[in-house]
């Protein structure tokens, strides 16, 4: 007598939460606080609250987390025992392809000041931008629409933009992008990932 | 975003009652959130002082580490005082600071 027959009956899998879409960038003076829960989607409530959006990317906004890890091992197990995390890089990089000065120096390092010149008698109006590998750090959040159709707010209280810019000057082949690329140096407990689920109840 | 809301039936008519309470509850709430959001992180961002660029400056705004600094006194984070000032004047921008 034949015995129970084998089943191949796999957990099914939600579609809605499969999610995708552009993220919005800003940042802001390390210490800015962000919107309330209500006003997380909004963005005058962020540029209100002095945050700044970096504007259109040439190809969105990632997030890379890179931990490298050591392996604990003993002679006798060829496995490792343990793994320990050495080091945690978490950073947000994007192309900034709006060539404004608070962009250029952003990109370089946030480390510059811009010094604007009103326009008067023999004056022509103007912004300069003094440059300086003084780094300043700041805070950057990352909106984005999760699987319920709300924000979804990556916020990382510290970061600091130190990464290799390289900007090509081309006739028509593609518009001028400056790549920036911030590197968290908070404590990775500080960081915080908020879904809005559902609306108030009242 | 708040907006004012006619009264509701059985309330008391406009005039009678705090401005708040006329408000949307909801966004109400949110704008109190946002205000005690803004208060904490003052509060953990430490004390501001005022700056502001000298009188005589053809400057009119300047901006370092994501803080702008006008003609007219501008709260700035009391850490960033120092490193907002030296910045400044190497860019040829001279700022002076008032009382907070």
């Amino acid at each position: 007598m034949a015995g129970a027959p084998l089943l191949y009956t796999p957990p099914g899998y939600t579609t809605t939460n499969v999610t995708y879409g552009i993220g919005i960038a800003f940042t802001a003076v390390t210490g800015t606080s962000v919107p309330s829960d209500q006003n997380l989607g909004v963005g005058t409530a962020w540029t209100g609250l002095g945050w700044a959006y970096v504007g259109a990317t040439l190809d969105g906004v990632t997030v890379t987390f890179a931990p490298t890890t050591q392996n604990i091992v003993i002679e006798e197990q060829p496995t490792p025992v343990g793994v320990a995390v050495s080091t945690a890089d978490l950073t947000v990089t994007m192309n900034l392809s709006e060539e404004t000065l608070s962009n250029v120096n952003l990109s370089w390092g946030n480390g510059g000041t811009i010094a604007v010149t009103a326009p008067g008698a023999s004056q022509p109006g103007k912004s300069v931008l003094t440059l300086s590998t003084n780094f300043q750090s700041m805070s950057v959040a990352l909106v984005g629409k999760n699987a319920y159709g709300y924000a979804g707010v990556l916020y990382i209280p510290t970061v600091i933009s130190a990464g290799q810019v390289q900007t090509a000057y081309r006739r028509a082949a593609q518009q001028r992008v400056y790549p920036l690329t911030l590197s968290a140096i908070c404590p990775f407990q500080s960081i915080t990932w908020s879904e809005l689920t559902a609306i108030a109840t009242s | 975003m708040t907006t004012a809301q006619p009264p509701a039936a059985g309330k008391p008519p406009a005039g009678t009652e705090p401005a708040g309470d006329r408000q949307d509850p909801s966004g109400r709430a949110a704008q109190l959130e946002d205000e005690l959001a803004v208060l904490r992180a003052e509060a953990v961002a430490g004390a501001k002082v005022l700056m502001q660029i000298a009188e005589g400056s053809p400057h009119v705004a300047i901006t370092f580490g994501g803080v702008t600094v006008g003609t007219s006194p501008t709260p700035v984070p009391a850490h960033m005082a120092p490193a907002l000032a030296e910045a400044a004047a190497g860019a040829g921008v001279t700022l002076i600071q008032t009382e907070a």
